[in-house]
């Protein structure tokens, strides 16, 4: 990512609807899948500048890793101290390090996602717990992913290939920011047309901000029971395999 | 400065096994291929291309002198 976006990601990520919505939903699926655990060694892959890190604090011993510096000293400032700059495609762990590791809106950065998600495969220990999210549909491509340097969207049916293919079981499969589809596709088209591509993470007035994050919790709710057939984004939950 | 439970799980992203790393004076080291990875403001740079190489002393893509 450009180097202005991590800024503006620092600024925004405690409070903006966005990230406070992704935040509680991985909360609440790791809540179900662990309870209230607190033991777990939790890998926290493209942390950006950490606030999801900090978060997951509560489940254990958290290491963040990015592949951008300024992505990790964002992270430090926050008090985090198990970070490291690694490429997930070559994750430099030991096999079998992890009882959970979390991908938020990272494989589509990468040229190689299979070689990521066989490297998240391989850092799980068996029984072990993959959170991914990525952004969906191919058609919602707009200045926002150029401006965040994706290389593709997906659909849920790709992430069950690109999850499977690593040798992980696919545990939960749906898409999510569901009820803000409409929205977000009318400000892509938009975007479109925009000279300057830029992340549509841009301000919104304080009430709105809460509006949508009151909107995406209720959301979450649903997701964390059943999957929905269309949304924004596709997250995936997947388990590595105990031995037989 | 590096954190103790970090440097449990820490290992060469250049070796398929993925062996340990060591902490030796400012850099990681693998005791495998004899690569040392740096580490700054207490953040190791477990970055392949970033390795500084045992017989070079240099970093692996730029040749330049590293040490």
């Amino acid at each position: 990512m450009e180097t202005a976006e991590y800024d503006r990601m620092y600024e925004q990520e405690d409070t903006y609807w966005w990230f406070v919505g992704r935040r509680h939903l991985i909360l609440g699926l790791m809540n179900d899948r662990f309870g209230a655990r607190s033991d777990l060694r939790v890998l926290d892959v493209g942390c950006g500048t950490g606030a999801m890190s900090s978060a997951l604090r509560r489940f254990g011993t958290v290491t963040s890793a990015d592949l951008s510096d300024r992505a990790l000293g964002y992270s430090a400032r926050r008090g985090l101290t198990g970070l490291c700059a690694s490429d997930a495609t070559r994750l430099p762990f030991r096999t079998g390090a992890f009882d959970a590791i979390v991908a938020l809106d990272l494989l589509e950065h990468i040229p190689d996602d299979a070689a990521a998600a066989s490297e998240f495969a391989r850092a799980l220990q068996p029984g072990g717990q993959l959170f991914v999210t990525v952004p969906a549909y191919q058609s919602l491509w707009s200045g926002h992913d150029q401006a965040l340097m994706h290389q593709r969207r997906y659909t849920a049916r790709q992430v069950r290939r690109l999850i499977e293919g690593s040798g992980l079981e696919i545990v939960r499969l749906s898409y999510a920011m569901t009820l803000l589809f409409p929205i977000v596709w009318l400000v892509r088209m938009r975007e479109r047309r925009m000279a300057v591509p830029q992340a549509s993470v841009r301000p919104v007035a304080p009430p709105l901000n809460r509006a949508l994050i009151g909107l995406l919790h209720a959301e979450n709710a649903l997701v964390r029971r059943c999957s929905l057939p269309f949304g924004v984004t596709v997250l995936c939950v997947a388990q590595k395999p105990r031995p037989e | 400065m590096i954190d103790t439970k970090l440097l449990e799980i820490l290992a060469c992203p250049a070796c398929d096994s993925r062996p340990p790393v060591t902490l030796d004076g400012d850099t990681l080291a693998c005791a495998e291929c004899g690569r040392r990875y740096p580490i700054r403001d207490g953040i190791p740079i477990m970055l392949v291309d970033e390795a500084i190489l045992p017989d070079q002393g240099g970093h692996e893509t730029s040749g330049s002198s590293g040490t």
